[in-house]
C-alpha cells in the first residue's frame, strides 16, 4: 500500500467526508439502540411503580363492597388458619402486598346497635381519610398507623368520645363480650355515625369467637410484581375465582364452581398494559428505524464509493496502467476506506458512550459496518470491473 | 521486441462495429525511437492500447519478447516492461514528483528511501529543476510533467515505453526537448519507444516512421 498514508493526509477534506459519513451511519444506529433501551427503561419502571390492584368483586366485577366473602377466601391473602382452610399449594402471598380488607358486624353498647367495623392499615388508611365532613382526633400516642397492628384499640364516632372504653356484646352462635380501647374519636354525620372503626385482627377475633369463623365485606391487594400477575392469575387467581373482562361480562359463567363461590377477581391493569403497550410500540419504531438504518449503510456505503470512485477514476486508471491488478487496485481504494470507516465508528461509538454511557449494539455496529463496507465495495468493483480499456479512459 | 502478427481490432458497440485495425503485421526493435503517424481516427491509439496489454486483438496476436499478450498476465508486462504516457494526466494529483516517480520502484516494495533516491536519479536525468522535486503535479507545467512521467518509466526500467502524443499540449521547444528526452531512452537504453505523434518535426527524430491508413501500416523510409 504505497503512500496510502500520503495521499490521506493530502486530501483531508475527502477523508473528513468519508469519517463523518461513517460517524453518522453509526451514531445513529447507536442512537436508536439508546432509544429503544430507554423505552425498555420506561417500561421497567412503569411495571415497577405502576401500583396495580385485583380486588374480589361479585361475579359481574360490578360490586366489590359489601360482599359476604367466606374466611376460605379471604384466607388465599391472609394465610392464617383460623380464618378458613389453608391452600399451600396456590400461594397468593408470593404474588400481591398490601392486602386491604375490611369486616363487620354488629354489637350491642349499652344497649345500643353499632357496627364494628375491621379495617387493615391500607383499609383504614381509605376509609378514614379526611372528607365528608369527618374529622379524626386521636388520643395522645397513637395515629392510623395503629390499623397495622392487632391492638384491641377503636375509634368511635363522637357521641362515645368521653369513654375510656367500650365493651361490646356481639352476638352470634355464641354471644361474646369484649373490651375495646378507645383511641381516636371523629366527628361526623351521616350514616357512619354508628360505626366504630378497629383493627382488623381485633373484630376478626371477636367474630371467630361468636360465629367460629369469619367473613369479610370487602377484600383487595396490590400486586408485589406486575410482571408476574399473568402468571398469578393462571397459577393462583383462576382455580378460586371467575374472570370478568373490564366491561363486566363474566367469561365462565357456566361453570358449576361459581355457583357455590359466586366471586370474581377484578385485575385493574388496563392501566399498566396500556401504558406498557405505548411504550413498546415506541421501543419497535426504534427498532425499525434501527434495522432500517443498518440496511441503509449499505446504500450509504454504495453512494459514498460511487462518489468516491468517479472522483477518483484517473488514479484507478493510473495504477491499472502502471500494472496494479484490479484486484489490488480494489484493495487499496479499500484499505484506505476501510481505514476512514472504522476512525468513524469508533468516533461515533466513543462520543456517545461518553454521552450516554450505555454499551453499544455491538452486533448491529458490525452489520452496519460490514454493509457500508459491503456498499462500498460494490462501487470500486463497478468503477474498477469495467472492460479494463474503459478504466483507462480518463487517462488516454 | 514486439511482434505484430495480422493484427486486427474491432470496437464493437451496442449499436455499430468499427475496424480500427485490419491485418497489421510489424516487428519493433528494441533501441529504436519508432514514430507512429497517421489521420485522427486511423487506429494509432488502438495500437498502443494493444501492444500494452489494455486491450487484446480481435484477430491475430501480438507478442512481447515472445509472449502472447492474450496468454500471459499483461499486469505484469505493464508493471515490469511496459510503460505508456500519454498527452496528459500521467501523473498522480496528490504525489509529488518524486513520489509519482518513484511509484514503479514502490509497488515492486523497493524500499523507501532507495526507491526516492533512484526516483531523484531520474528526475535529474530528464533535467526536471531539483526545487520541483517535492511539487504537486498541479504546480508543474505541462513540459514538466511528461518529464516526470518520463522519468518514472526510467524508474521502472521498462524496455517498452509507448508515448501518445506526449508533445501534443506542449509548444515547440518543450515538445523538442522531450523527445530529445525519448531519442536518448531509445539509443542509451536501449529501450524500444513508440511515439504517435502529429507533428512532423518528431517524425524526424524517429529512426522509422510508420504511417497508419484506416487501420493498416503503410511504412515509409
Ligand atoms: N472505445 C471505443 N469504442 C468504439 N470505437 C472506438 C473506441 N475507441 C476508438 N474507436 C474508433 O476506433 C477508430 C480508431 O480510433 P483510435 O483512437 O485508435 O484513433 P487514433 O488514430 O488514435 O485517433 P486520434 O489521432 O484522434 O487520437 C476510430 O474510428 C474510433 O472512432
Ligand atoms: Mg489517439
Amino acid at each position: 500500500m504505497p503512500y496510502l498514508i500520503t495521499r490521506m493526509r493530502r486530501r483531508p477534506m475527502r477523508c473528513l467526508l468519508s469519517i463523518i459519513c461513517a460517524a453518522a451511519v453509526c451514531g445513529a444506529i447507536f442512537g436508536l439502540f439508546a432509544g429503544e433501551r430507554s423505552m425498555d427503561k420506561s417500561i421497567d419502571a412503569v411495571y415497577a411503580e405502576l401500583p396495580v390492584k385485583c380486588a374480589i368483586t361479585n361475579l359481574r366485577g360490578t360490586r366489590s363492597e359489601g360482599l359476604n366473602i367466606p374466611g376460605w377466601a379471604v384466607n388465599l391473602f391472609f394465610q392464617d388458619e383460623r380464618y378458613g382452610p389453608s391452600h399451600p399449594e396456590t400461594i397468593f402471598l408470593g404474588y400481591i402486598k398490601e392486602v386491604s380488607a375490611q369486616t363487620s358486624i354488629q354489637a350491642l353498647i349499652a344497649q345500643k346497635p353499632y357496627t364494628l367495623v375491621g379495617l387493615t392499615d391500607r383499609g383504614a388508611a381509605r376509609e378514614l381519610a379526611d372528607g365528608g365532613g369527618r374529622i379524626i382526633v386521636w388520643r395522645e400516642g397513637y395515629d392510623e398507623s395503629f390499623f397495622s397492628g392487632d391492638e384491641s384499640g377503636c375509634v368511635v364516632p363522637n357521641g362515645l368520645s368521653q369513654l375510656e372504653s367500650v365493651t361490646v356484646e356481639v352476638a352470634g352462635v355464641e354471644t361474646v363480650t369484649a373490651e375495646l380501647r378507645v383511641i381516636g374519636t371523629y366527628f361526623g354525620t351521616g350514616d357512619k355515625a354508628n360505626t366504630i372503626y378497629c383493627t382488623w385482627e381485633a373484630v376478626c377475633d371477636i367474630e371467630l369467637n361468636a360465629n367460629h369463623g369469619i367473613t369479610a365485606s370487602s377484600l383487595s391487594a396490590v400486586f408485589s410484581d406486575n410482571r408476574r400477575i399473568d402468571e398469578f392469575w393462571e397459577k393462583c387467581g383462576s382455580k378460586y375465582f371467575a374472570f370478568v373482562d373490564p366491561e363486566g361480562v363474566p367469561q365462565e359463567w357456566g361453570v358449576t364452581m361459581y355457583r357455590y363461590y359466586p366471586f370474581a377477581l377484578a385485575i385493574y391493569d388496563d392501566t399498566l398494559k396500556s401504558t406498557v403497550a405505548s411504550l413498546e410500540q415506541s421501543k419497535i419504531t426504534f427498532m425499525i428505524f434501527g434495522d432500517i438504518m443498518t440496511a441503509l449503510a449499505l446504500v450509504f456505503g454504495f453512494l459514498l464509493g460511487e462518489l468516491i470512485t468517479k472522483a477518483r477514476e484517473q488514479e484507478l486508471a493510473l495504477q491499472y496502467i502502471l500494472g496494479l491488478t484490479k484486484s489490488r487496485v480494489i484493495a487499496e481504494v479499500m484499505a484506505e476506506q476501510l481505514t476512514l470507516s472504522l476512525l468513524g465508528f469508533g468516533l461515533a461509538i466513543g462520543l456517545l458512550f461518553a454521552a450516554i454511557g450505555i454499551s453499544p449494539p455491538w452486533l448491529k455496529i458490525a452489520i452496519a459496518a460490514a454493509a457500508q463496507i459491503i456498499g462500498f465495495l460494490i462501487a470500486a468493483l463497478r468503477a474498477v470491473g469495467k472492460k479494463s480499456p474503459e478504466l483507462t479512459k480518463g487517462v488516454e | 521486441m514486439i511482434v505484430l502478427e495480422n493484427v486486427s481490432y474491432t470496437y464493437s458497440d451496442k449499436s455499430r462495429k468499427t475496424d480500427a485495425l485490419r491485418g497489421v503485421s510489424y516487428t519493433f526493435e528494441e533501441g529504436r525511437l519508432y514514430a507512429i503517424m497517421g489521420v485522427s481516427g486511423s487506429g494509432k491509439s488502438t495500437l498502443l492500447s494493444l501492444i500494452a496489454g489494455l486491450r487484446t486483438p480481435t484477430v491475430g496476436r501480438v507478442l512481447i519478447d515472445g509472449e502472447d499478450t492474450a496468454e500471459i498476465d499483461a499486469c505484469r508486462l505493464r508493471r515490469d516492461k511496459i510503460s505508456v504516457i500519454y498527452q496528459e494526466l500521467n501523473l498522480f494529483p496528490l504525489l509529488t514528483a518524486e513520489e509519482n516517480a518513484a511509484y514503479p520502484l514502490t509497488i515492486k516494495r523497493t524500499p523507501r528511501k532507495e526507491a526516492e533516491k533512484r526516483a531523484r536519479a531520474c528526475l535529474e536525468r530528464v533535467e526536471l529543476k531539483p526545487e520541483l522535486f517535492g511539487a504537486l503535479p498541479k504546480k508543474l507545467s505541462g513540459g514538466e510533467q511528461q518529464r516526470v512521467a518520463i522519468a518514472r518509466t526510467l524508474a521502472a526500467g521498462s524496455k517498452i515505453v509507448l508515448a501518445d502524443e506526449p508533445t501534443g499540449s506542449l509548444d515547440k521547444k518543450n515538445g523538442d526537448n522531450i523527445v530529445e528526452i525519448l531519442q536518448r531512452l531509445a539509443h542509451e537504453e536501449k529501450a524500444c519507444v513508440i511515439v504517435v505523434t502529429h507533428d512532423p518535426s518528431v517524425a524526424q527524430r524517429a529512426d522509422e516512421t510508420l504511417t497508419i491508413v484506416d487501420g493498416t501500416i503503410e511504412e515509409k523510409q
